[in-house]
């Protein structure tokens, strides 16, 4: 048995290289015209990832035995001192990562079939899917930082793409390019920062014997550069660093991307944009978290970053109409909790709800694309209401999914409980944060199932249910969303996801654990009141009571004038990013255009001017007459007569 | 030096003398075969570039190698090719002209191709 | 001075004055017939500049084959062409032709310069090219022979090879020649023009 595990782990690399398969297959296949069927596409789409699923479950299986992390590295390329690999390592954090990413991905192929059945990019559609998939599971694979930049690229790449899906539309070619670009400025940070930690390491490294930047030794290393740098230059290093995953996990200065980020197909952003591919930038922090430990200044920036992001965005997707673009700012939110627990240690508390988060808010956003789907791509949900009678199976899953984000007993309440005993005993000043965000989550998200599911149906379209492809995923994610969190608890006897993920990570284990009832009541009080505001506010059956004492969303919303605007303008976020761009970055860059094309172009111009005159005047003298040549041929001769003569008589 | 000395010298008549002559022809010579339009007579100018050089080696046969005359010899043969050259000059000319009927020099630009 | 070199200086002179006007005029006579006139006169006048050279045999040489063939070729060339426009042909004023005159002038004051050094050469002892005195039993050879012979031995014995290949050239002339002149071969000769004129 043990040597039958230990197969999958030694060929771990399998389950990023089938989904390539399956992409250059889709992609050749479709090119080329080989078929044209589009269940072919679809079965070894997920075929590919039901056998990367299966792998992971092995590899997580190995991991319960196993005493070490596996590793197992090539050389890649080696110049001078610096020698870079590639390979994977497998501990459990990987394995973790690779059973979500596998479980999650399949259930949501399986839902795109029927969601992009009509669709004319089908194949399109799959062969990114694919590409995305390559990446993510090469990116969580990886063994050193090197690597994962290279797959961190390609998972930004495939989400450009997939943003991007329908380009003919003006708004998702932007969206998409927006990701990009803000993706890059994160990237760009990432880049620096790696190689700086590489400049300052790098006899650390040589010494060690160690692969280059690997994980596994990540910590002495961050030691050594912190005394070879300084603190100052160490805290510039390693914020360099959480560039990437700001940028990628969309908090607070670069969240911006995210929510036009739903341009895309809404499977997209259940897979990339919920679940998946944002919560890399949270892995990319748990695995170097070495690197951030050992720098306080730098813990209290990520865990500040991630409060602000978790406040912000609650507040403004408290406004929001559009029932993906709440979703979306929700997951900025969870992703901000995720960010800030990281930071203030409690690590395996913010890697179990990445966890949870992306079952919840998986199917969440397939919920939000079934609707939308039977609504005839309806996402405004002021023209939605009553769907639960339309759509039982959606409203539903829905409502877990509710219960679940907003912390009410399912899988979200145990991993946000754990978050606030990691808070609890650091910083009191987030754990209000994340209390009275909890709160706004709870109030937003049944504001939208009420706005949505509940009351009379104010739209036009005729609702219609969601195809079996398309229900059948959402109650298998329902399901891990329902019990996960209970089960990997630690309470009651039951297995425990901490334990699991900090077993080899003696140094980080430091979030104590906060072993009072206190904590789990009071932010299960916050929630309901949360539930109830929503209700009080939104649901038809306290319309009489809202409407006696006078106190309604209308009422609110003009009492509290400013900070509505506040947060339907975004808290003015990406006016000031476009204020910045039309008054400083566009003036800078035409200025640079204007020195290239008038100057830099003006150079080469009068080369090619100065060149086209020396040609012309060379053109003069072939005339295709014979005396001309003979004029000028005597006039040569006569000249060197002249100088031989000169030489002859004066010397 | 004075003006009788520069007579006497003048007037009595050495190998330079000859060469400056040939100079002299010489120069006439290419100037005619550049200024002229007619190419019947760039074919005459050549002819006086030829005599030119034939009065130059006959004058250094005479003042210098008397007893050989290979000067002499190399005139002749100068001739002869002279000969042959007008010869298929002219041929050239005819040719020509059947093309285009004419004997202008700018006429003629086919060389700038 | 003697007087015999002063006869000499004499017709030197006069030859050589006649020459260049001669030589100008083939230049520079308007008409192209002049031309032809005053080519056969510069011809006669290298002649008698042979003559003063003691080369008899290259003067009777210059005579037939200047001043008899190739004057006839020319005026063959001249009656073949049959010019209308003769006067329209004079000389081109062109910037070449400034250039060509200022290069010869230019040459001319070289070789001057060269040959004299302004005159201060001219006597016979400091020449750059010392005259050498040929010897009394030379003259009376020439005397007595004349040149033709010397130069008849010289052929067929220093020079008989560059005299035979003399010979296979004046051959390939007069067949290239026909070749050129010769009707119906004008693609052969020029393609470009050929082409134009597909007649």
């Amino acid at each position: 048995m043990e040597q039958f595990l230990e197969f999958f782990v030694e060929n771990a690399g399998a389950i990023a290289a089938l989904p390539l398969w399956a992409f250059l297959i889709i992609v050749f296949g479709q090119n080329l015209g080989v078929y044209d069927n589009k269940k072919i596409t679809a079965w070894i789409t997920c075929t590919s990832t039901f056998i990367g699923l299966i792998w992971s479950v092995c590899i997580l299986f190995w991991t319960f035995g196993a005493e070490e992390p596996f590793s197992k590295n090539i050389t890649w390329l080696s110049a001078g001192n610096i020698e870079l690999s590639a390979g994977w390592l497998i501990d459990n954090l990987a394995a973790m990562m690779l059973l979500v990413v596998t479980g999650v991905s399949l259930l949501i192929q399986v839902y795109s079939h029927g969601y992009m059945e009509k669709d004319d990019g089908y194949h399109r559609f799959f062969s990114y899917l694919n590409l995305f998939n390559f990446s993510m599971l090469g990116l969580v694979l990886s063994s050193n930082l090197f690597q994962i930049y290279i797959f961190w690229e390609l998972v930004g790449v495939s989400s450009y793409l997939l943003i991007g899906f329908w380009f003919r539309r003006p708004s998702a070619a932007h969206a998409a390019t927006k990701a990009f670009i803000i993706n890059r400025i994160g990237d760009f940070g990432l880049l620096v920062g790696i190689i700086a930690f590489l400049f300052f390491s790098i006899n650390w490294w040589a010494a060690s014997g160690n692969i280059y930047l690997g994980f596994t030794s990540l910590q002495p290393a961050a030691e050594y550069v912190l005394t070879a740098a300084g603190p100052v230059v160490y805290c510039l290093i390693a914020l360099a660093i959480f560039c990437g995953p700001i940028a990628k996990s969309a908090q607070f200065p670069l969240h911006t991307w995210l929510p036009d980020a739903m341009e895309g197909p809404t499977p997209i952003s259940a897979l990339i944009h919920a679940a998946t591919m944002v919560a890399a930038g949270v892995f990319l922090i748990a695995r170097a978290y070495p690197i951030f430990e050992a720098s306080p200044c730098v813990m209290t920036t990520i865990a500040w970053i991630g409060a602000i992001t978790a406040f912000i965005t609650a507040t403004i997707a408290i406004t929001q109409y559009d029932l993906k673009k709440t979703l979306a700012y929700s997951t900025c939110s969870q992703l901000g909790y995720m960010v800030m627990a990281m930071g203030a240690g409690a690590y395996a508390a913010g890697l179990f709800h990445l966890m949870t988060h992306a079952f919840f808010k998986a199917m969440l956003f397939l919920c939000s694309g079934a609707v939308i789907h039977g609504l005839n791509d309806q996402q405004d949900m002021r023209y939605m209401g009553g769907l639960r009678k339309h759509m039982p199976v959606v409203a539903y899953t829905y409502l877990i999914g509710c219960f679940a984000i907003s912390g009410i007993l399912l899988s979200g309440f145990w991993s946000k409980e754990e978050i606030f005993a990691g808070l609890y005993g650091n910083n009191m000043t987030l754990l209000t944060i994340g209390l009275i965000v909890a709160f706004i989550t709870s109030f937003y998200m049944f504001r939208s199932y009420f706005l949505a599911f509940e009351n009379e149906y104010r739209g036009h379209a005729h609702p219609h249910d969601a195809p079996k492809v398309m229900t059948i995923p959402l109650i298998l994610l329902a399901i891990p969303s329902v019990f996960i969190g209970f089960l990997l608890s630690g309470k009651f006897h039951l297995p425990s996801f901490d334990k699991y993920i900090l077993s080899g990570h003696e140094a980080s284990a430091h979030a104590g654990h906060h072993e009072s009832l206190m904590l789990p009541v009071v932010s299960l009080l916050i929630a309901l009141a949360g539930l109830l505001t929503a209700a009080y506010l939104y649901h038809d059956r306290f319309k009489a009571l809202r409407e006696s004492v006078k106190i309604t969303a209308d009422n609110i919303i003009k009492t509290a004038k400013p900070f509505y605007s506040l947060t339907t303008n975004l808290w003015y976020i990406d006016k000031l990013y476009y204020c910045f761009i039309d008054n400083i970055f566009l003036p800078v860059c035409e200025f640079a255009a204007n020195f290239d094309k008038f100057v830099i172009d003006g150079i080469v111009n009068f080369i090619g001017v100065k060149t086209r005159f020396e040609g012309w005047f060379l053109r003069q003298f072939q005339t295709g007459q014979l005396q001309t040549y003979l004029a000028i041929l005597f006039s040569g001769l006569v000249g060197l007569t002249l100088i031989f003569v000169a030489l002859n008589l004066f010397m | 030096m004075s003006w009788e000395e520069i007579l006497i010298k003048l007037f009595n008549v050495e190998l330079t003398h000859y060469i400056v002559l040939s100079a002299v022809l010489f120069c006439i010579g290419i100037v005619g075969l550049i200024v002229c339009r007619n190419v019947i007579r760039v074919l005459m100018s050549i002819e006086i570039l030829l005599s030119a050089v034939n009065i130059n080696f006959v004058a250094f046969a005479n003042y210098t190698d008397l007893g050989d005359l290979k000067g002499q010899v190399f005139a002749i043969f100068i001739m002869a090719v002279a000969a042959a050259e007008a010869a298929i000059g002219l041929a050239i000319l005819l040719a020509l002209y059947r093309n285009k009927p004419s004997v202008d020099t700018e006429e003629f630009k086919e060389l700038r191709g | 001075m003697e007087m015999q070199d002063i006869i000499y200086s004499f017709f030197f002179y006069a030859i050589a004055f006649v020459l260049i006007i001669a030589a100008l005029g083939v230049v520079f006579m308007p008409r192209i017939v002049y031309s032809a006139v005053s080519m056969v006169v510069a011809f006669l006048c290298v002649a008698g500049i042979f003559v003063l050279l003691n080369a008899d045999f290259v003067a009777v040489s210059q005579v037939i084959i200047y001043g008899v063939g190739i004057t006839i070729v020319m005026i063959f060339a001249i009656m073949l062409t049959a010019t209308r426009e003769d006067k329209k042909l004079w000389l081109a004023f062109k910037f070449r032709s400034l250039v060509a005159i200022g290069s010869a002038g230019l040459l001319f004051l070289l070789i001057l310069a060269a040959v004299t050094k302004g005159f201060t050469m001219l006597s016979s002892e400091a020449g750059l090219f010392a005259v050498q005195k040929p010897s009394q039993e030379v003259i009376q050879r020439l005397a007595a022979e004349g040149t033709t012979s010397a130069i008849g031995k010289a052929l067929l014995t220093n020079y008989v090879l560059p005299f035979e290949i003399l010979s296979l050239l004046l051959l390939a002339a007069i067949i290239g020649a026909i070749v050129i002149a010769g009707k119906g071969k004008d693609k052969l000769i020029n393609p470009t023009t050929a082409g134009e004129k597909p007649d």
